[in-house]
């Protein structure tokens, strides 16, 4: 499905948006990086509460569609610092990414810990966790406005 | 039919190699005007071996280095995350996402322990998405398509 997303689906809105609407590329890239954070936000959260497989599986494919956050991050951030020297930013988004990483790996393992000693209906709470993260980060990707 | 675990390793192993194939062979996409430019203004670009701070190490040592280093990325601090607040809490948001996007790591953990699937049908779901399939419920795990023909 990443592989559909990334080689069709994400270039063909990408198109729609630049050739169809004209949008700027920042705005389309500010579109993108805000759809897709609603997404990774949604679909965790639907893992997190998921009661059966059904549920689980649908909100596995909407978090899927957040696949494109990286990249469209990315370019939102080179295209917004414009021609101050791209190698530090992108460092600087490489160290802050690794620092989040780090503080991941335990955090997500104490929540899931957490989790089972509360029951098996708090199993998800590591996802529940994850969307609370990510529903900060949404907060300031929805904040951010573009000066024309 | 089950060729067991090392056939996906093999498979893995192909397709890497197969991907660093491809990459090498990409064309240059870049302007040579544009990359002629930035090396001028940009002394972090494309040729270290003829940046000031490389020839400052080589001609002062470490310490000098190391003070033009701190300065370089305390300016580099100041800029990012104060002169543009703007482009400061985007990237401050990368911090969120990141342990937002973990989750990967314990999903299969996850769905094993919440819905007693095996190691070898959690790896369907996860590595297959169904979006652009038709026939998506039948190769689920049989516990799902048990599921929906119920409600059927």
């Amino acid at each position: 499905m990443n592989l559909a997303l990334v080689a069709a689906l994400l270039p063909l809105v990408s198109q729609l948006l630049l050739l169809k609407l004209g949008l700027s590329p920042l705005v389309k890239d500010l579109f993108f990086v805000r759809a897709s954070i609603l997404v990774l936000t949604i679909g965790a959260l639907g893992i997190g509460l998921a009661q059966n497989s059904f549920a689980l599986v649908a909100s596995l494919m909407v978090f899927a569609l957040g696949y494109g956050y990286s990249p469209a991050m990315r370019s939102l951030l080179a295209l917004l610092a414009g021609h101050r020297s791209i190698g530090t930013l992108f460092t600087a988004m490489s160290v802050l990414e690794t620092t989040g990483t780090l503080v991941a790996g335990p955090l997500m393992a104490y929540t899931f810990r957490t989790g089972l000693a509360w029951g098996e209906s708090w199993t998800g709470l590591p996802f529940i966790t994850a969307s609370i993260l990510l529903s900060c980060a949404a907060v300031i990707v929805f904040s951010i406005r573009l000066q024309n | 039919m089950t060729r067991g675990a090392w056939f996906s390793v093999f498979m893995g192993a192909g397709c890497l190699s197969a991907a660093i194939l491809v990459a090498l062979a990409f064309p240059e996409t870049r302007n040579k005007a544009a990359r002629d430019e930035s090396t001028r203004d940009d002394d972090d670009g494309d040729q270290p071996e003829n940046s000031p701070s490389l020839r400052l190490f080589r001609c002062a040592g470490l310490r000098a280095w190391s003070k033009l280093a701190l300065k370089h990325a305390t300016t580099s601090v100041r800029s990012y995350f104060w002169d543009d607040k703007r482009l400061g809490l985007l990237l401050f948001s990368l911090i969120f996402t990141s342990l937002g996007k973990f989750i990967s790591v314990i999903l299969m953990q996850y769905t094993t322990k919440r819905f007693h699937w095996s190691w070898s049908e959690v790896r369907r779901p996860m590595s297959d998405m169904p979006i652009f399939r038709d026939e998506p419920v039948a190769k689920y795990p049989r516990r799902l398509y048990y599921r929906q023909s119920a409600l059927l």
